[in-house]
């Protein structure tokens, strides 16, 4: 038995495999598919989009704001999904200069270490733009970052705990410190809290990973240890939904106000049946479409501005 | 040239297979609009499965004693922490680096001894000791690093993972060099390949998977031998770490996650028996190269994500089948 015989046999599958599902593949891509692959030498321009975790409900309205203006625009455009993992995210962006991308856009799986390949990007002189969360290491030039304002939106989220208890009570942040919107955040929430309810104590900060099975694990354990907790903060709805599980098999419900972030689908409903008291709404698809035009801007041989901040408003309930 | 009939089978065969694989290439190239065999392109395939090679060619030594070891992934975490953190305030920046990929790949070494020793001493099977060391190692990553990624400022660290050697050979083909990390990756495997097939310690390995007890009878030192590949799997997934946190200049508690079962596939689908006693480090770099083709091509096909998994898994499980059936063809013949 020899070792190539196994190696054509496979190299055999992958060629059908990857037949077998181009043509898939390609008919979600925006109606561009077949030119995506071609690029530049159809003249028409690519984009290349790798997100942190296309599962995300905030994700999948950012990717459809940015197909919108992109179809409007005429742009082919490209979107890969990370599974939050960076290294994952390079050899995507490394893929995506192989195919001569006119331009890429990543929401960094790691705001640290999408550095390196960003460096890599530049190199090719490829430009690079960033949506919703910012390269913050010294490696790598992005043109400009496209994102909510999240130190407002976490001052937001404290005004709605603030007012649901009244300026007194003790509060828990189920956290994800490791991504810098998710620091920025819990940076405004502590201030606004700290200036405007002092009365309001933040007895523990724990991470969650924003994952929701975690959030409710971390509620539970957070429940048993301070037993008064009158309010929770999850820095996202993943986060608020997995504490109000968690609150509601104590039978605390509607005793712990909840305040999320981003005022997903579900959490909109949770919130309008008075689970949760309310989310800082942010728009996606308004930083998705913001984003492409930027890169028009760029490609039009203007300097778009280097960080472009989108407004964050408040969820509070379906209008009554 | 007077030939034996088989070796000259084996030659027809492999002339076969090269002109199939000529043929082949060249229509993935045209497909992909020339994008495919580019050089760049070529060595990014090679740079991005370096991580998955050097953990699966351990995973090979592990698996080939008819064991398993599911901690490889959380050990990236672990030791890719350790080996920031480490560094961080070391002034002298060889003394850094040295220290960095001591303790990394001691580190690796240690946690694969305490996978190993509940196996020989009390024969617990390596499916626990090693998804025990899985949770363990996750958990001290997190703990070490307070769940937080450490950027490693070690240029000579960096470059191992993300830069470039040999700027002339590189040149010749339009790149700044030869990745650094695939010449890790070649090294690795040579030496696995050496040593699996060219040493005592190589044949016990399979002496061991084959028939454990047979071995044990005929003096072969089993305890030591199969201590000695989870200590290899673990310290190369300390090396493998080396590489994932240079190439991302920074040592990521959550790195590394489902990288365990990467290296499995590579492994299986490179010919290697998950029963034991049969396989080799080349097929295993065979079935690393094959995920990472796979991969490469989907993206640059423009494959949708969601379905970028659902090819994965049916060419996983297609290629062993095919493995399989055309063992069984040739036996019969």
């Amino acid at each position: 038995m020899t070792w190539f015989g196994r190696l054509g046999s496979l190299l055999a599958i992958v060629a059908l495999a990857s037949a077998g599902c181009t043509s898939g593949g390609n008919s979600s891509q925006s109606g561009s598919g077949q030119s995506a692959s071609q690029g530049g030498s159809a003249g028409q321009k690519t984009i290349g989009v790798s997100i942190q975790d296309l599962q995300a409900q905030f994700y999948e309205d950012m990717e459809v704001g940015m197909k919108a203006e992109a179809a409007k625009l005429g742009y082919a455009i490209t979107f890969v999904d990370a599974n939050r993992d960076q290294a994952k995210q390079t050899s995507q962006v490394e893929d995506f200069i192989s195919k001569g991308v006119s331009a890429i856009v990543l929401t960094p799986a790691d705001s640290k270490a999408v550095g390196a390949s960003i460096a890599e990007a530049n190199q090719a002189n490829i430009p690079v733009f960033t949506a919703d969360i910012a390269n913050s290491s010294d490696k790598g030039v992005v043109i400009a970052h496209v994102a909510s304002d999240n130190i407002q939106g976490g001052r937001v989220a404290a005004d709605l705990l603030g007012k649901a208890l009244a300026g007194q009570g003790t509060v828990v942040i189920i956290d994800q410190p490791e991504v810098t919107s998710v620091q920025d955040r819990v940076k405004g929430f502590r201030t606004e809290l700290s200036l405007k309810y002092p009365n309001i104590k933040i007895v523990s900060d724990q991470s969650a990973g924003g994952d929701q099975t975690r959030a409710a694990t971390v509620m539970d354990n957070l429940l048993q240890t301070y037993p008064s907790l009158t309010g929770v903060f999850g820095i996202n709805d993943n986060s608020a939904l997995g504490a109000l599980s968690a609150v509601k098999a104590a039978g605390k419900g509607g005793k712990i106000k909840i305040v999320g972030y981003d005022a997903s689908p579900i959490a909109q409903k949770a919130i309008d049946a008075g689970d949760m008291v309310g989310d800082p709404q942010q728009h996606p698809d308004v930083i998705g479409k913001l984003t492409i035009d930027a890169i028009s801007d760029y490609f039009a041989g203007k300097t778009p501005k280097k960080v472009i901040p989108v407004p964050v408003g408040a969820y509070t309930g379906k209008s009554k | 040239m007077n030939l034996t009939p088989a070796a000259r089978q084996t030659l027809l065969r492999a002339g076969g297979f090269i002109v199939g694989l000529v043929v082949l290439l060249v229509v993935l190239n045209a497909w992909t609009h020339g994008d495919f065999l580019r050089p760049f392109n070529v060595s990014n395939v090679l740079k991005q499965i370096a991580v998955y090679a050097v953990l699966a060619v351990g995973q090979t030594f592990v698996i080939i004693t008819a064991g398993i070891d599911l901690s490889v992934g959380s050990l990236i975490a672990l030791t890719g922490v350790l080996m920031a953190g480490v560094m961080v305030g070391e002034p002298i920046a060889a003394v850094g680096l040295l220290v960095a990929i001591g303790v990394g790949v001691g580190a690796g070494g240690v946690a694969g001894a305490v996978n190993g020793l509940p196996v020989v001493r009390f024969n617990l099977p390596p499916f626990i000791t090693t998804l025990a060391m899985m949770l363990m190692a996750r958990g001290l990553a997190f703990m070490y690093s307070g769940g937080r990624p450490i950027e490693i400022d070690n240029a000579a660290f960096n470059a191992i993972g993300g830069g470039t050697l040999f700027p002339g050979l590189g040149h010749l083909i339009g790149l700044p060099g030869i990745p650094a990390p695939v010449l890790v990756m070649l090294a690795v495997v040579i030496a696995g390949h050496f040593v699996l097939t060219r040493t005592r310690f190589g044949r016990y390995v399979y002496a061991i998977g084959g028939n454990e007890e047979a071995a044990r009878l005929s003096g072969i030192n089993v305890a030591g031998v199969k201590m000695g590949v989870y200590i290899i799997s673990g310290a190369l997934a300390g090396l493998a770490s080396l590489l994932l946190a240079g190439r991302l200049s920074t040592g990521i508690p959550q790195s590394g996650s489902g990288y365990e079962l990467q290296s499995i596939a590579a492994v299986v689908v490179g010919g290697t028996s998950l029963m034991g006693g049969r396989g080799s480090i080349v097929g295993t770099f065979v079935g690393a190269l094959l995920i990472g083709v796979l991969n490469n091509l989907m993206n640059l096909l423009n494959v949708q994500s969601y379905a970028q998994e659902v090819v994965l898994g049916a060419v996983i499980l297609i290629a062993v089948l095919l493995d399989e059936l055309r063992k069984r063809y040739f036996a019969s013949r």
